[in-house]
């Protein structure tokens, strides 16, 4: 699979952007950006036929915040292999744009779109959900460990597949390991999404592992 | 017939009225007449006349009506000594030019007026005569440290001046200026005393002329100084930061907060397959991050336990600290500049004049 031409668009795009906004607003205004790459684990269940692929995916995500105001931008792709079950090898694709307010320092609730797309010989299948989250963060070792907890739910979810949606949440759990000498940041991570279609005959669950390194403007 | 009687009746009121004005412009009509006849004796060339109609003119020096104005005596007083010279009396004209000298020390006869004769005689008294005139402002305000307050001298010959200050009772407070003076000199005073105190009160300004250094005083010029200094309001000491200190060693709950956010964030990764994606098997490598978040708990717990030292609150404190030390220096800084940022009222008084001359 090709690298990332979208995630290289959107940091072209983004990183002069935010380092402009940045001299021009003063210290209301913050940004943060990850390149990460995700170990995925898919364990689609169409009645009582499972399957299960892995893959890996790159991408990353970024947030630019004005004040308590923050509008978080995402985008992943790779390839998924099938590893037992009927389904076959896909490509998949995501991409999320949330957008949030952080009322205290250590929460944060936001809204906003969730794509992902499944590409197979047979065709591509496209999933648009609304996803509402919460976001928790604690420090762990001062000035140097910060962890976090992400819970979220589908709202809404758009499938071009026969079942209608019937339900779907998901959490990420993690840590940022952030010295205060060091420029970047490293994170470690595990989510896990779950989305019920056609009233559980079809379940598709998601989960990975991610590992990214960040910068932030402190 | 209305009209005449009105006219015949208002005469009388007019000349009442001409009857009721003050003789006194008329007498100083009389004094200038003096001088405009004295000068008309000078040019018919009657010395004797002349003298004596300007020492009439001269006579009168209190303040009064019949006072010849300021401006015209040096004029009178040197028509005066031209006369006394033609008249052969030598001696009282050079009397009479150092008389000139003393009032007005700048002052030089017109040589297109006087002839080369009597300007001669003037210039050798004003040679022998050591005559300063002090010009000082009048009322000023000075600020110390910053301003100067101006001495003008002017000298009638060259010699040699000592400038300074002293208290009304004689005993000095500081000397401004020691040497020789041509035809003028600007000193100035910065409004301390010798201790770099400033001045307050009274202070008599003394100049002292004598023919040479070393040689014998012939004259000194006192003008009293009436000094009023008032002191500029100094800053408050900044306020200590004590509220924004942070602890400098970790207080109890914070190990406990650490610990309990890393493990229930590694029993977050190990629920959430279970909470979120029920009867789903999860891959195994979430261990890695359960490890990793406890891991971090039990760090974050080691670090901050109670009494445990936090060096970044101390390099954070040792800054705020090193801050505040620097806004107490400013401020130091600032109200030593204040205290001597003293504004010094001076007002200078009449020059009184002590001299041995004969005048």
């Amino acid at each position: 699979m090709r690298p990332s031409l979208g995630l290289c668009l959107l940091a072209a795009l983004a990183l002069p952007l935010a380092g402009a906004m940045a001299q021009g607003s003063g210290s209301r205004f913050n940004y943060e950006m990850q390149l990460d790459g995700a170990e995925v684990y898919a364990n689609p269940v169409i009645g009582s036929v499972t399957s299960s692929l892995s893959g890996t995916v790159f991408g990353g995500e970024g947030r630019l915040a004005f004040g308590p105001v923050g509008l978080e931008l995402g985008y992943w792709q790779g390839s998924l292999n099938t590893q037992s079950g009927p389904a076959s090898n896909e490509d998949i694709v995501e991409g999320k744009a949330l957008l949030g307010i952080t009322p205290v320092r250590w929460f944060r609730i936001s809204a906003g779109p969730f794509a992902r797309a499944y590409t197979t010989p047979a065709g591509t299948e496209r999933w648009l959900s609304w996803r509402v989250q919460g976001r928790v963060e604690q420090q762990l070792v001062p000035e140097t460990v910060r962890g976090y907890a992400e819970l979220w739910f589908v709202a809404s979810s758009t499938v071009n597949v026969v079942q209608p949606f019937t339900s779907g949440r998901g959490g990420r759990v993690g840590l940022r390991l952030a010295p205060p000498r060091w420029p970047a940041w490293l994170t470690l991570g595990y989510g896990i999404e779950q989305v019920r279609l056609g009233s559980g005959s079809r379940i598709d669950t998601v989960d990975r592992v991610t590992l990214g390194v960040g910068y932030s403007r402190r | 017939m209305g009209r005449r009687t009105a006219l015949w009746t208002a005469v009388p009121a007019v000349a009442a009225v001409l009857l009721a004005l003050p003789a006194r412009p008329l007498v100083a009509q009389d004094e200038n007449r003096t001088l405009t006849s004295a000068l008309q004796a000078y040019q018919n060339l009657e010395y004797e006349t002349a003298a004596a109609l300007f020492r009439r003119a001269l006579a009168v020096e209190a303040p009064s009506p019949d006072t010849l104005p300021t401006a015209l005596r040096p004029k009178a007083l040197t028509y005066l000594a031209a006369s006394d010279y033609y008249r052969g009396r030598k001696d009282s004209a050079s009397v009479v030019f150092r008389r000139l000298i003393v009032q007005d020390p700048r002052y030089r006869p017109d040589p297109l007026i006087f002839p080369p004769e009597v300007t001669a005689a003037f210039e050798n008294a004003r040679r022998v005569m050591k005559v300063v005139a002090v010009v000082t402002p009048g009322d000023t305000s000075l600020r110390l440290g910053r301003d100067q307050y101006p001495i003008k001298m002017y000298a009638s010959s060259f010699h040699e001046i000592v400038v300074g200050l002293e208290h009304p009772d004689g005993r000095f407070i500081k000397g401004i200026y020691a040497g020789p003076i041509g035809d003028s000199l600007d000193v100035s005073w910065d409004g301390f005393d010798s201790a770099s105190v400033p001045a307050d009160g009274n202070v008599v300004l003394t100049v002292t002329s004598r023919p040479t250094a070393g040689g014998e005083v012939v004259r000194v010029v006192r003008i009293m100084l009436d000094i009023h200094a008032t002191h500029a309001d100094t800053l408050p000491w900044p306020t200590p930061p004590d509220t924004l200190f942070l602890p400098e060693k970790a207080p109890p709950g914070a190990a406990v907060r650490s610990l309990s956010g890393g493990l229930l964030g590694a029993a977050a990764v190990l629920l959430l397959p279970s909470v979120v994606g029920s009867g789903t098997h999860a891959t195994g490598s979430r261990y890695v991050v359960v490890g990793a978040l406890s891991l971090a708990g039990i760090v974050g717990f080691a670090s901050q336990r109670p009494g445990v030292p936090l060096p970044d609150n101390v390099a954070k404190n040792l800054a705020r600290r090193a801050a505040f030390q620097r806004q107490i220096d400013l401020t130091k800084q600032d109200n030593a500049r204040r205290r001597i940022g003293v504004l010094e009222r001076i007002r200078a008084g009449t020059p009184l004049v002590i001299s041995r001359d004969t005048q």
